[in-house]
């Protein structure tokens, strides 16, 4: 059932209206009833991948967890000393490891075989093709299960908590289920941590006009962002890089900034929908966009985008590899070879790497966007690298500390973002060429003298150019306080007038309907 | 780890890994057949370089085609569209407008023997088994016609006494 | 406690001002049917009629340009009024009778039954059309139910702003001239040209697979008669004139069977070409398609005599009442048959449908 949907609409209205009549103990069992219905729209077996990564998750962290449980008792009771402790405890660990590793490769193992199939095929069959063997390859047309990247990691980061004792297991499957594939998660997430969504998810609600009315004027948003801008500037951006022959210079920077923005906001504008309706039934889901525009560097940036995934990776790639014994003996072999400085390096580099290969493969299965994903990492690692250069450049500059500077970081920043998606939009021996034709300014003056009216008619160019401006200015005026709490703040009958307007807004101008195809949200086909 | 305790992972790791697919032909997701992309490809006309495929943008192959020896338009009710007939040498071509867009919705071939023939060779004069041999035995049979179904297309073999005297693509919804 | 009043009579205020805006944007940006395209007023000036007909005909474009009931009245004193629109389906016209029969219950319902040849909707266009006029009843629910495409929701025809939003880029002139209201664009549901466009050549006629109808455009047939039998009303069967699409001897058969195994009168025009006396050089507008307004007028005067025939049909001219409405409506049809002609005459062609070809 997509998010953009009369039925998706109807569904959440029901079970809205369900959720607040039913007794308090029983809401969060209806929540799962739904996230099955939810899921099983799309066929009823369907079901059957989230119900095994549950069953799997919840068998597996009840069984490390009984095993901490015994350590706990077993030092209660018999009071060890730190020796017998750490001895215990490392057999105790080793044990663990191996259910672990158990759901690890189960779980990550059933997205990898359904995602990386085709393409570890297509590898198979370039190096055949290189050795001189001919033929191709039969390649397989599984339909991916919905949300299976999100739940996958979401449990699979519960899992590791378990096995790390930084929380005890939930004892319910029932309730494992419902963490794994809590449905407003299962299109574009965000990736919760179980320790921070349990109180919540579990307890029960009481009905709160106020509540209801900022999860409305969420989704409200939501949808704005989507239908308003993304939907409309995506077919523009698409027929750009989709023509590169009729499209080349500056066009390719239009089409790269346009295929951005509509990431943003479909991606961010589906997180509104669902926080939103998330915050309808009392629960809060963490937050996955900060502003990332108003940020003066990439790094910067990639802690204000897709917040809980890069979270995840930190938590359980970055750190994990960056502590490992591979990277100790690689960052002392540094250290001999080129000094302290290099040795101290080296981990992080590794790290880096490994996490952003693997943002990058998460998002595609395709070595475009491994690129992708090296080179945001490389350009981070360079701005690291310069960084003790650009301090004592700002130093000699007092501009560098004034507004117009600031500004012009920040559109450094959204340019800098932009480049690495070419290598997703264009085949990867096309993408310096175009780089070069960008920097020659090729199609400058075409563009500037209306070529732009071939993408996109005057009417919706207007109203996408004030969508974009609205939510830049929806940005700068909410600031760090987020939407809810600034509209919170306004008498009621403003609150309610602009929430009207915005409504309004999109009933008229929004792409949805006749003659629009319905956009699935983009971050959906991860 | 130990040794058992890493073949014991393997084992379970092989396993799951192959469980996924058998789960996919269990909920009935197979592989594209090639034959059945093979028959999406023969339900489009060729006449000399040029194929005309049913639901195709028609402005190319009209170029491609050059002056029809004459064309018969008719505005559809309340001006919600236009079609148009081009009748050629040895066949028509029938197109329809809709949101400005001229799509093909029909091939029609008709007259002697030796004019216009499908890309598998069955032309006006070919016997019904000519017919099946080519296009195999999925037919439908009205009239005396036989008629197939592949992707967005039905093509239809006129039969009299035996013979194919009209040939017909027809754009078809495809389900 | 007052301030919960206050509250609460903001509350009701601000609810009634919101949904006014959301009327009023919605009547901006529905279709006004008022240019070129006028068949999507068809169906809801039915409503607007004092329901007081002796024949309702029904069908698609071959029944609403091709029977004049000016002359219908004029000339046999039949009240009668046309409930047809582009494409419109069997099924649609099941409903719409079932839907005219809550206001009148007329003596003779001509069917056309050129809608037999397809069930399915080829247009969204055509079903918005025919249904949206229609008042909201249950006829209205099964009719949307029954025909609506596949990527047709019910709630936009609940909510037509949820349709036709993106209007908002077409809007013209006659968006704001008509909000209120838009006048009456038919005759007693009849479409008038009076432009004239000769009937030409047309491709020969293909043949066909399978000449059978579709079972469910059967269904509807049978569900017509059933209900004309119910309410003691004669139904008859018409083919209008037309010279293409063929309409082929296979089908003409079945309809001539069924009408001939339920008691049916079936009229076929294109069988009685000297007896209407059409022209087909003179009485159409679009080359042999449809009538004009000289041929539709030949065609009522050809039915009109097989429509006296039916008990509970007669001649109403010496009915004051009726007669001074008929008497305006027919004031109306000449000035702008009159209109129109002059208009042809000096232009060749009429304006509110030119394309520009």
């Amino acid at each position: 059932m997509a998010l953009v949907s009369y039925g998706f609409g109807f569904f959440c209205a029901v079970l809205l209206l369900l959720y607040y009549i039913v007794p308090g103990r029983f809401q969060w069992r209806i929540l799962l009833a739904a996230s099955v219905l939810f899921y099983g729209f799309a066929g009823p077996l369907w079901i059957l991948y989230p119900a095994a990564s549950s069953v799997s998750v919840w068998y597996l962290a009840r069984k490390i967890g009984s095993m901490t449980d015994q350590y706990r008792n077993w030092v209660q009771k018999d009071q060890p000393d730190r020796t017998q402790k750490k001895a215990y405890n490392q057999r105790l660990k080793a044990r663990q490891k191996r259910f672990l590793i158990l759901g690890l490769l189960l779980n990550f193992g059933i997205l990898a075989v359904l995602k990386y199939t085709n393409f570890l095929l297509s590898n198979v069959e370039g190096i055949l093709h290189l050795a001189g063997i001919s033929g191709e390859m039969e390649y397989a047309d599984w339909v991916l299960p919905l949300g299976i990247s999100y739940y996958t990691f979401q449990s699979m980061g519960y899992l590791i908590d378990v096995y790390q004792r930084k929380y005890d297991p939930e004892k319910s499957l029932l309730r494992t289920a419902l963490f794994v594939f809590y449905f407003p998660q299962l299109t574009v997430g965000p990736i919760s941590r179980f320790d921070r969504l349990k109180e919540e998810l579990y307890s029960p609600h009481r009905f709160s006009m106020d509540r209801l009315a900022a999860g409305g004027q969420r989704v409200l948003w939501g949808y704005f962002k989507k239908l308003v801008v993304a939907d409309r500037i995506g077919p523009a951006a698409s027929m750009i890089t989709g023509s590169p022959e009729i499209y080349g210079g500056v066009y390719a920077l239009l089409g790269i900034a346009g295929h951005v923005i509509q990431l943003y906001a479909d991606f961010s504008g589906g997180i509104d929908i669902i926080l939103g309706i998330s915050e309808m039934f009392g629960i809060h889901l963490p937050e996955n966009f900060d502003r990332p525009f108003s940020s003066r560097s990439l790094a910067e940036f990639w802690r204000r985008w897709h917040m809980t995934l890069m979270q995840w990776f930190r938590e359980y790639i970055f750190f994990p590899v960056s502590t490992s014994q591979a990277a100790r003996k690689l960052s002392a072999a540094a250290g001999r070879l080129a000094g302290k400085k290099a040795a101290g390096k080296v981990p992080v580099y590794l790290a880096s790497l490994t996490v952003w290969s693997v943002t990058g493969i998460w998002h595609g299965a395709s070595w475009n966007w491994v690129l992708w994903g090296l080179a945001n990492c490389v350009f981070m690692l360079l701005s690291q690298e310069l960084s003790g250069l650009f301090r004592s450049l700002q130093s000699r500059f007092p501009f560098t500390d004034g507004r117009g500077y600031q500004c012009f970081q920040k559109v450094r920043t959204f340019f800098v973002f932009c480049l690495p998606w070419m290598f997703i939009y264009y085949p990867a021996a096309e993408v310096f060429p175009r780089l070069l034709g960008i920097l020659k300014g090729e199609g400058l003056l075409s563009l500037m003298l209306g070529g732009y009216g071939t993408l996109m008619d005057t009417p919706d160019l207007m109203i996408l150019g004030l969508g974009i401006l609205f939510m830049a200015l929806a940005g700068q005026i909410c600031g760090n306080e987020g939407l809810k709490e600034r509209l919170s703040r306004l008498p009621w009958p403003v609150s309610y007038g602009l929430s009207f307007v915005l409504f309004l807004i999109l009933l008229v101008t929004g792409v949805y309907g006749r003659g629009y195809e319905a956009s699935q949200f983009i971050y959906n086909r991860f | 780890m130990r040794k058992s305790g890493k073949y014991l992972t393997a084992a379970i790791l092989a396993v799951s890994m192959a469980v996924t697919p058998i789960t996919s032909y269990g909920f009935g997701w197979s592989k594209t057949e090639a034959a059945g992309e093979k028959k999406e490809e023969s339900c489009a006309f060729k006449t000399g370089d040029t194929v005309i495929s049913m639901g195709a943008e028609a402005a190319p192959i009209l170029k491609a085609l050059g002056k029809a020896k004459s064309t018969f338009e008719q505005d559809s009710c309340a001006y919600q569209g236009k079609s148009r007939i081009y009748t050629y040498e040895n066949f028509e071509l029938g197109t329809s407008t809709a949101s400005g867009k001229e799509c093909v919705e029909s091939v029609y071939i008709s007259g002697g023997s030796g004019t216009a023939a499908t890309q598998e060779g069955v032309q006006t004069g070919s016997k019904k088994e000519d017919v099946i041999k080519a296009y195999g035995k999925d037919y439908k049979e009205d009239f005396g016609t036989l008629r197939y179904t592949l992707g967005n297309c039905q093509l239809s073999f006129y039969m009299t006494n035996g013979a194919v005297d009209a040939i017909e693509y027809v754009l078809v919804p495809v389900k | 406690m007052k301030r919960k009043k206050i509250n609460a009579l903001f509350v009701l205020l601000a609810a009634a001002i919101s949904l006014l805006v959301l009327w009023a944007v919605q009547r901006l940006l529905v279709p006004k049917y008022m240019g070129m395209v006028v068949e999507g007023n068809l169906t809801g000036e039915y409503y607007k009629e004092v329901p007081d007909h002796d024949v309702l005909i029904l069908g698609n474009c071959e029944a609403y340009e091709n029977i004049s009931p000016a002359v219908l009245w004029r000339e046999f004193g039949i009240s009668s009024y046309i409930r047809g629109n582009a494409n419109q389906l069997m099924a649609q016209s099941y409903y719409l009778l079932e839907d005219a029969l809550k206001y009148e219950v007329p003596g003779v319902v001509v069917l056309s039954v050129s809608s037999m040849t397809n069930f399915s909707q080829d247009n969204e266009s055509y079903n918005r059309m025919t249904l949206d006029g229609m008042r909201w009843s249950p006829s209205k629910w099964k009719a949307i139910q029954a025909t609506k495409m596949e990527d047709e929701h019910v709630i936009e025809y609940i909510f037509p702003l949820l349709r036709f939003h993106s209007r908002w880029k077409e809007l013209e002139k006659e968006d704001f001239t008509y909000f209120w209201d838009r006048g009456t664009v038919s005759h007693n549901g009849y479409y008038m040209r009076a432009d004239i466009r000769p009937a030409g050549e047309f491709p020969a006629a293909r043949r066909r697979s399978d000449y059978s109808f579709d079972p469910r455009c059967w269904d509807y047939l049978e569900k017509i008669r059933l209900l004309c039998e119910e309410k003691g009303i004669s139904l008859i069967l018409m083919k209008a004139p037309a010279l293409y699409p063929a309409w082929y001897d296979q089908w003409d058969q079945q309809i001539a069977r069924y009408a001939a195994d339920h008691g049916l009168l079936y009229i076929n025009c294109m069988k009685e070409p000297e007896a209407i006396g059409i022209d087909f050089s003179h009485d159409t507008y679009d080359g042999g398609i449809h009538m004009n307004v000289y041929g539709a007028e030949k065609v009522a005067r050809f039915l009109g005599p097989e429509l006296l025939k039916v008990p509970g049909v007669s001649d109403r001219r010496q009915e004051e009442a009726l007669a001074v409405r008929w008497e305006e409506k027919c004031r109306v049809y000449d000035e702008k048959k009159a209109e129109q002609e002059e208009e042809f005459s000096r232009l060749g062609y009429l304006k509110q449908f030119y394309q520009g070809q």
